[in-house]
């Protein structure tokens, strides 16, 4: 264009300087082609893809502990006494009364349990439920209920069942027991929650009377087994004012304990013992490899001794003993200190016996005493500990 | 006279292009082999780079596993081809995937290390002990990674370099690495050296 305005015409060029342009650029790219290909282009080899395959345990190991509620007196020598945890079942004739309520429902008057963690965490739950069973105190009068589920550490309200507008449940029977079966199985989906558990449960009485309680228990399933949670600590605040009652075997160093029901003979006698029962619901499967027992015992009265052995059993198969009436598990002497015994139950692990699973979860261990006063003794903690894992 | 110019451009442009074009092919003959008619012949064959894993136990899976568990398992690298290694190379993947694999600090850790000999291998379960001297290829890391340089092989045509791959679950792994599952490629690659005279 430059060239067609001017008024004497240049010479003509060979090449316009457009076409210049185009013929510079597209050698130089394709030079500079050549230069990038030689640059970049090298070998390379791969093996072929190797594949493993990992996975990890169900359960990991570690140890389960769980005390035991579910005890029988001997110590007499007359045969059990039944001196289980009040709520562990319904219709033992075993209650918890509770003091009075009020007429109307307050955010200040309620019972809580607080559950006790014996199962392996990070498992999926299923079908938990709170079994709760009670009845009023008073006949002709009605007690009504709802409840809120917490966790325990942090206390944080994780779901509420009735209000004080619908209660839940409500008896009308001194004598009756009405039975709450309520699933919270919104709340409770793992066993992280469940062993971290506390239920409150409020009251009202419609004349500012007591009810009563018998069973407080929470079971559902996880893929492996089924469960009962029990209670450990239970406070009563039905007046507006708490008390606080602690499962005396299930916490040591708690300052409360369990004294035999009767005096115990200066020697041992296979018909004097206390029984414990555990249920530590191992999973069906697990490999045990360790078992042991915390038995926390003294004498009721100073300067006398007491001494114990024990025996293991599933159902009327004993089996182990650990000492004997010649050669006693331990001795304690006074009634200000506890013998801290930790019994090693060696031949109820999975590598010494088939039927490690069943035996421990159907364990129920004689502790024979003697006391060389001829007094009471009194029993701070009997736990079962368990390590397992599940493959 | 447009029509015309236009012409010779075009011409000019395909001559240019032309040219372009054999200056590139001329490069690249810069690097191709000649050969002459002389009784004296030259003949330039390319070399081949070949990665191979002649003895692998990586194929042997571990289950079920817990917190504080190690895996290890030799392989061993061939660089069976002719021309040597520049540098290698570790992907790792996994499918179908867990937290085994996905939780960086809890799951799966990987640590690679040479022995100057063959690994005298024990088990199942594996174990390895080094009779000659030891060195770390791929200090621990999280388990999935894509290019993982390797370190201290030998990358020589026609050696073998002894490896043991060490997997360890963490003992602070928590029970939400229970019951996981994950399935892992292993896959080693290595690049040819830089080029030299020939």
């Amino acid at each position: 264009m430059r060239h067609a305005s001017s008024p004497t015409p240049e010479p003509k060029a060979l090449v316009s300087r457009r076409a210049l342009r185009w013929a510079a650029l597209i050698g130089a790219g394709a030079a500079a082609f050549s230069v990038v290909s030689i640059s970049v282009a090298s070998f390379n080899s791969t093996t072929a893809g190797v594949s493993m395959n990992v996975t990890s345990k169900k359960i990991f190991p570690g140890v389960r502990s769980t005390s035991t509620w579910n005890v029988k007196d001997a110590s007499a020598g007359a045969g059990e006494v039944d001196a289980s945890d009040v709520f562990l079942t319904s219709g033992d004739s075993k209650i918890k009364t509770t003091g009075n309520w009020s007429s109307a429902f307050s955010s200040t008057r309620y019972v809580e349990f607080d559950f006790n963690s014996s199962k392996a965490g990070g498992i999926p739950v299923s079908t938990a439920t709170f079994n709760f069973s009670f009845a009023d105190n008073v006949a002709g009068n009605t007690a009504c209920i709802y409840f809120e589920v917490y966790r325990a550490s942090t206390s944080t309200l994780l779901g509420t069942y009735g209000s004080s507008g619908t209660p839940l449940a409500c008896s009308s029977s001194s004598t009756t027991y009405t039975n709450v079966n309520q699933s919270i199985a919104a709340q409770v989906t793992s066993t992280d929650v469940l062993d971290d558990l506390r239920i409150r449960v409020y009251g009202r009485e419609s004349g500012n009377k007591a009810m009563k309680i018998d069973l407080a228990t929470v079971s559902g399933a996880t893929s492996y087994a089924n469960y009962t949670t029990y209670e450990q600590i239970s406070r009563d605040r039905s007046t507006g004012t708490v008390t606080t009652t602690n499962w005396p075997l299930a916490l040591s160093g708690d300052g409360t304990n369990y004294t035999s029901a009767s005096n115990w003979a200066t020697t041992f006698s296979t018909s004097r013992y206390l029984k414990f029962f555990f249920d530590p619901s191992v999973p069906t499967g697990a490999v045990i490899t360790s078992v042991t027992l915390n038995f926390y015992y003294r004498s009721s009265f100073n300067s006398n001794t007491a001494c114990w052995y024990g025996e293991a059993y599933n159902g009327a198969t004993l089996l182990a003993s650990y000492g004997s009436s010649g050669t006693p598990q331990s001795c304690n002497t006074g009634n200000t200190t506890y013998s801290t015994d930790t019994v090693t139950m060696s031949q109820l692990i999975s590598a010494n016996d088939a039927n490690a699973v069943s035996d421990v979860n159907n364990l129920a261990v004689r502790a024979y005493m003697k006391e060389s006063g001829g007094k009471a003794t009194q029993v701070d903690l009997v736990q079962l500990n368990v390590n397992y894992y599940l493959d | 006279m447009r029509r015309n110019s236009s012409s010779r451009a075009r011409k000019l442009l395909l001559t240019l292009a032309a040219l372009g074009a054999a200056a590139s092919i001329a490069g690249l003959g810069t690097f191709a082999t000649f050969t002459s008619s002389t009784s004296t012949s030259n003949t330039i064959a390319s070399g081949t780079l070949s990665l191979t894993a002649p003895f692998s136990r990586l194929g042997t899976g571990a289950s079920p596993i817990a917190p504080g568990d190690t895996m290890q398992r030799a392989i061993d690298l061939s660089y069976s081809g002719s021309i040597s290694f520049a540098s290698a190379t570790l992907t790792t993947s996994a499918s179908p995937s867990s937290l085994l694999d996905t939780d960086a600090t809890n799951g799966l850790q990987i640590a690679i290390d040479k022995c100057s000999q063959a690994w005298t291998e024990a088990g199942p379960p594996y174990t390895y002990t080094c009779g000659g001297s030891t060195s770390t290829v791929l200090a621990s890391r999280a388990l999935v990674g894509s290019g993982i340089a390797l370190s201290n092989l030998t990358l020589t045509a026609g050696a073998t370099d002894h490896l043991r791959v060490t997997l360890t679950f963490p003992g602070g792994a928590g029970n939400t690495l229970q019951n996981q599952s994950s399935t892992v490629s292993y896959t080693f690659s290595g690049t040819q050296r830089a080029g030299t005279d020939q």
